[in-house]
């Protein structure tokens, strides 16, 4: 397996290998990032994943070609990389060192946070090969920025510098050390009740994705299953007796 | 836990007292056409309970279906606090997760606060946490003074926001600011709530309530019934398909052309 895994407390820190280098290598990419997935899922110790990777978010040009081979493959329904970010129940917060450009934005834009480094540059620039973004980016981007921000980015390939990226909302954070802030924001998270991070994500995340009566309903419907939990009996009785909750998941 | 609502009651609040005395945790205002609702619990930073939920239910309720009244304005009492969240001494005290559900869909306050047809507009200071976040969420303008701070503790409590943070927040300041907050339990102050869209406007504390009631004028001096179409238009408008949104615009723009005529005709009709 080329994508490496660790745990460090409760934080998943997966590094992706190169991944854009042939169809073949995303599809191998991909699949080793479910399995991960899966393994995470059930791993109740683990509160939260940082994404890193060498240069993965700088995706070279060749990505692109990359693409069409895999969804010219005979695999009937490719799986991506960025769909399986996506499909974490953990909050996932990308680091990105260097630059994010083109199918590595992509995948950046499947987290739910991304920190980058001040000297990182973001674009996303397939219009400019005569391409188009492949692994979701376009909705993604819509959905994070708003469409006017998003259409000027897609229509306009420049390169945009970390500051206007984080006006714009594209990145959460800046730092020098993008690594060292994302465990911090993720240790952070860690220490928070898990089930209650976990619903919190889907409500807002698939909830932005329905109407808003629909949404209400099911933050609404996910805040009395919450009620079963023993963390939220120990949050409350924490904080009623000012102490600090120590949560267990469950 | 059951609430003590009186059904079937349907109070003007025109007919509501220009002062209110017998509420407990909010104080209603009537000046003209501009309702006032302040949260009112100042010794306890305004934090929501179970009774200002009824109480608010009340108002709410009467303020929606009052055509005299043309915009509304919520504040917080006291120095310190809009709202410092939930009260959470009351938590742990529901029957059952099941009857708490039948109770919250059987007096939804939140769907009533986001279906006021009049223009709403928060007054924030101080203090804003967790459910006063979803409150003034649910208001259509929000102002704040310099020294307001904002904070989503809920999964931090091992709660969620219940009162449609989750959906309100990420549709006013994006997903990815709203996730920032409620994922990292941070504060916000006045400059970056301004920044990322949580307030419209930032005001010297001084200036908070005359601001507010300077746009709450504005308002009530335009056509009310265009003014009321035209929020109804852009709320309910975003949560359709573009083509769905065009052609509720293009309704309501009808029907206010259509009852102005109708006025016009009727006008003429009495002048003879």
């Amino acid at each position: 397996m080329e994508t490496q895994y660790r745990k460090d407390a409760r934080v998943a820190i997966i590094a992706l290998p190169p991944l854009f280098a042939d169809g073949t290598s995303l599809a191998r990419g991909a699949a080793e990032l479910e399995e991960l997935r899966q393994e995470i899922a059930w791993d109740r110790d683990i509160r939260c994943l940082v994404v890193s990777g060498r240069n993965v978010f700088a995706a070279p040009d060749a990505a692109q070609r990359s693409y069409v081979q895999l969804y010219n493959s005979d695999l009937p329904e490719p799986l991506t990389p960025a769909a399986v970010l996506a499909r974490f129940d953990i909050p996932t917060i990308a680091v990105i060192e260097a630059d994010a450009r083109g199918p590595g934005l992509e995948l950046a834009l499947a987290c739910d946070l991304r920190v980058c480094s001040p000297a990182s540059r973001f674009s996303m620039d397939h219009l400019k090969t005569d391409d188009l973004p492949m692994d979701g980016g376009i909705q993604r981007l819509g959905r994070l920025v708003g469409r006017g921000a998003a259409l000027g980015l897609v229509l306009i390939p420049e390169q945009l510098d970390a500051e206007a990226a984080r006006a714009m909302g594209l990145v959460t954070r800046i730092a020098e050390r993008p690594m060292e802030l994302a465990l911090t924001l993720a240790n952070g998270i860690g220490e928070m009740a898990p089930v209650a991070v976990r619903y919190s994500k889907e409500a807002l995340q698939k909830g932005m994705d329905m109407s808003l009566e629909q949404g209400l309903r099911l933050e609404a419907d996910l805040y009395f299953l919450l009620q079963c939990t023993d963390d939220r009996t120990r949050g409350i009785s924490a904080f009623q007796g000012k102490t600090r909750p120590q949560y267990e998941g469950r | 836990m059951l609430f003590k609502g009186k059904r079937g009651r349907s109070m003007r609040a025109a007919e509501i007292p220009a002062v209110m005395a017998n509420f407990d945790t909010i104080a209603y205002r009537r000046q003209e056409s501009i309702a006032r609702i302040t949260l009112n619990r100042p010794s306890a930073m305004n934090v929501y309970s179970i009774r200002m939920r009824d109480e608010l239910f009340e108002v709410l309720e009467a303020i929606r279906t009052d055509q005299e009244i043309r915009a509304v304005v919520v504040d917080g009492a006291g120095e310190k606090a809009f709202c410092a969240g939930a009260d959470l001494s009351e938590f742990l005290t529901a029957a059952s997760p099941n009857e708490a559900r039948l109770t919250r869909n059987e007096r939804d306050i939140w769907s009533l606060f986001l279906q006021i047809r009049q223009p709403v507009i928060a007054a924030l200071h101080g203090y804003v946490i967790g459910s006063g976040i979803e409150i003034a969420m649910c208001c259509d303008i929000r102002l704040a003074s310099d020294d307001v701070r904002f904070r989503l503790p809920e999964p931090s409590l091992g709660i969620l926001p219940g009162a449609g943070g989750t959906q309100t927040l990420p549709r006013a300041v994006g997903r990815g600011a709203a996730l920032d907050m409620l994922m990292t339990n941070r504060w916000v102050d006045a400059s970056e709530a301004r920044r990322i869209g949580l307030v419209n406007r930032v005001v010297p504390r001084a200036m908070l309530l005359p601001a507010t009631f300077a746009i709450a004028e504005q308002i009530a001096a335009r056509d009310a019934r265009a003014v009321r179409l035209a929020k109804q238009a852009a709320t309910r408008g975003l949560d359709l398909p573009l083509s769905e949104g065009l052609d509720l615009e293009r309704k309501l723009a009808r029907l206010l052309y259509h009852q102005r005529a109708r006025n016009v005709d009727r006008d003429e009709f009495k002048r003879g």
